[in-house]
């Protein structure tokens, strides 16, 4: 394909961590109430990626995300899909991510994941699997976004010599998608504030979209409509959302009555059908580790037609023969709690100690609709530069994001993650790790 | 049989400080349906000058509000006059709308306390019955296990821990027995309300059996019917209160609710003659 065996770009991975890190590229994380905030390191190693092999799996992402699209307006419609008897109905309306107050509520244009994060890893076979899908707040494409910006600005003679598909798309795409829905009147990016693990990615997005940055003190509901309130007093109406806070903090009048973030009376407005809120509330019953397994029959079940891309193979120990099969291969598997999120709650069986396989195996017997297990994938390592300088191999996976305007587009970039440790599966950016470009050969 | 019901609902907030950002949602207007028929209606607000209806998920008429003017005192009025009665039972929604009662919610889920008392005291009794009667048998059986006791219980109890006390109000009873009712397979929700008489609001109970929701009032082992004026339903009391609402400020709030229900044609409770 004609690249050269050695980047110009790679020599210069210190001068771009160090404009990433003046631009603020941070994340912080919150655990055992520390607040911590640090670089997410870059790696100029790019995860490259043909332009067949993307095409697929252009057209696997954009079927999936139109499947669970079709699914939450099911859910929080029809209920087809359960009167079907395709998913138990305990295993939807027993989950932690349906929400009893969205039912029946259509948001505008029946969009409810505007903005899907799908993960993905390559395995040694060379196949792709899926891994989850993120439909509440996905966050990490302003990462390769302005990884990309940065790079370009210091070695633009890589890119001068590869063809690669733009990624300076991204904001168009989410604005289109924001327009889309749109009830009329400003587009606003709602962000907790500066605390946020991804504030940087919220004003970012918020500058590169045209959209204003708020936070819930600078939103007023009237009469069902949401207003922007100018630093003079002066209301603009809002038309569309873009949320980065989470379902149970947007509005203490409807959810969390304690918080502090949210914009009070935000849900009747969106209920009244006045403002769009990207992404909807209530998708939380999608991308469900629960539901995960359910979503190749989601694909044959609403747009009959053969799932594109696979999921890692998963059971379900609800399900007596998953159950029956997770028992005799127990060491091999890794275990999710149906909980947890952000790399929490995942364990390795073959990591447990005989105490710890006790308890577990207790845990599972007592409440076995809280676990998923699925087969160790064995996935593709790619190369990254260690702290002393050498080329090192680690585990790394691919957040892809879907829009969903008045069609599916994906964005022709991601989010590569890898972890630090050479020993780690989990590559969540909760857990440590650093960040990839990804790019899509343009031919 | 038929009554004719007059009821005066007042709720008043008062504030040690000005507050301001004033935002609620009132849960608190009758609506007519198959069991009684709302004739008059008359709300009052006040302050009153934003505000606007709406109508929840599960159907439930919302009052919401806005002020942002400085307040020490929030006053809301409603007088009705309501037929209740009409029928001893009300047709169910769709399978779509009714799923989410048949699951637990977060102040109805089943801890050991309630799954002891259903296989002790209930599981013998309740084989081969239908719904309704299984529902009567239960609302009788939590009548008798909880003690009507005011200012042990809160808001925010659960139905395990009210079962554990042995004690609470209309809530718990009703949150009580909505937990029983799903353990055995009933879809049940909660209801919120008025009873003839002088007092607060009131909450009971509606067991769905045969495609009809029949009201159950555990508080007083009786049947929901013409003493009863239905306001707003939900999975549990969180689902429906009767107010919602915040407010910015470093102020103490007071509030005063007085509930009135009288048949039409008798003096008013506290009134002369």
């Amino acid at each position: 394909m004609g690249f050269p065996a050695e980047l110009e770009l790679l020599k210069h991975t210190d001068n771009v961590n160090q404009l990433l890190a003046r631009y603020g590229v941070k994340f912080s994380i919150y655990k055992n109430n520390q607040f911590k905030e640090q670089l997410f390191p870059f790696d100029a190693i790019p995860r490259i990626i043909e332009a067949d092999e993307f095409a697929y799996l252009e057209r696997g992402l954009k079927q999936r995300a139109r499947a669970l699209n079709e699914f939450l307006n099911d859910i929080y419609g029809a209920k087809a899909i359960v009167k079907d008897k395709v998913i138990p109905e305990d295993f939807i309306f027993m989950s932690k991510g349906y929400m009893a107050e969205c039912d029946g509520v259509v948001p505008p244009k029946g969009i409810y994941n505007h903005i899907s994060g799908i993960d993905l890893v390559k395995g040694k076979d060379g196949k792709w699997y899926i891994l989850e899908d993120n439909l509440r707040v996905p966050s990490g494409a302003s990462y390769p976004l302005i990884a990309r910006e940065i790079c370009r600005i210091c070695c633009p003679e890589t890119f001068r010599d590869i063809r690669i598909d733009d990624n300076r798309n991204y904001a168009k795409m989410l604005k289109k998608t924001m327009d889309y829905v749109s009830c009329g009147g400003l587009s606003v990016v709602l962000t907790p504030g500066r605390f946020n693990s991804a504030y940087f990615e919220h004003s970012y997005l918020a500058e590169k979209t045209g959209a204003k940055l708020v936070s819930g003190t600078d939103l007023v509901v009237e009469d069902n409509q949401v207003y922007y309130k100018n630093y003079n007093g002066r209301k603009e109406r809002v038309g569309a959302i873009y949320r980065r806070l989470s379902d149970e903090y947007l509005d203490p009048m409807n959810f969390y009555k304690d918080s502090l973030i949210g914009v009070p009376h935000l849900y009747d407005a969106f209920r009244a059908g006045n403002v769009a809120i990207l992404n909807a509330v209530g998708n939380g019953v999608a991308d469900d580790k629960g539901i995960y397994y359910f979503v190749p029959r989601m694909i044959h079940y609403y747009l009959e037609e053969e799932p594109i891309l696979q999921n890692a193979p998963t059971y379900l120990p609800f399900y007596k023969e998953d159950m029956d099969y997770c028992q005799a291969h127990f060491d091999e598997l890794v275990w999710k709690d149906v909980s947890e999120a952000g790399g929490y709650g995942v364990v390795f069986a073959s990591k447990m100690t005989e105490e710890q396989k006790k308890d577990f195996k207790a845990q599972l017997a007592k409440d076995p609709r809280r676990f998923i297990a699925q087969n160790v994938i064995d996935f593709q390592d790619l190369d990254i530069i260690d702290k002393d300088g050498s080329r090192v191999p680690r585990k790394a996976d691919l957040r892809a994001f879907v829009l969903l305007a008045d069609e599916p587009m994906v964005w022709h970039s991601g989010l590569t993650r890898f972890t630090t440790k050479p020993d780690s599966f989990i590559v969540n950016s909760s857990q440590g790790g650093g960040f990839k470009d990804t790019w899509v050969l343009s031919r | 049989m038929s009554t004719r019901l007059c009821f005066a609902y007042q709720m008043e907030i008062r504030y040690s400080a000005p507050i301001r950002g004033n935002c609620y949602t009132l849960r608190v207007s009758p609506r007519s349906c198959a069991v009684q028929q709302v004739t008059t209606l008359t709300t009052r607000l006040e302050p009153g000058e934003c505000w606007w209806q709406g109508t929840d998920p599960f159907g439930n008429v919302l009052l919401c509000g806005f002020d942002d003017s400085p307040l020490t005192r929030f006053r809301f009025r409603e007088t009705g006059t309501v037929t209740t009665g009409l029928a001893d039972s009300m047709p169910a929604e769709r399978y779509e709308e009714l799923v989410k009662f048949r699951y637990g919610s977060e102040l109805t889920a089943p801890g050991p306390q309630l799954k002891k008392f259903y296989a002790d005291r209930l599981a013998p009794c309740l084989a081969g019955k239908s719904p309704l009667v299984q529902g009567r048998i239960i609302m009788h059986e939590v009548h008798e296990a909880i003690a009507y006791t005011k200012g042990r219980t809160g808001m925010d109890t659960t139905a395990e821990e009210a079962m554990a006390l042995g004690a609470g109000v209309c809530q718990d009873e009703s949150h009580v027995m909505i937990a029983l009712c799903r353990l055995g397979g009933i879809t049940a929700r909660y209801v919120t309300g008025f009873l003839i008489g002088e007092g607060e609001s009131h909450a009971w109970v509606e067991v769905l059996d045969d495609g009809r929701w029949f009201g159950l009032d555990p508080t007083n082992d009786i049947a929901a019917a013409d003493k009863h004026i239905r306001i707003a339903v939900g999975r549990d009391a969180r689902d429906c209160p009767m107010n919602r609402g915040i407010y910015y400020g470093a102020a103490a709030q007071e509030i005063h609710v007085s509930v009135k229900v009288w048949e039409q044609g008798k003096p008013a409770p506290g009134t002369n003659g």
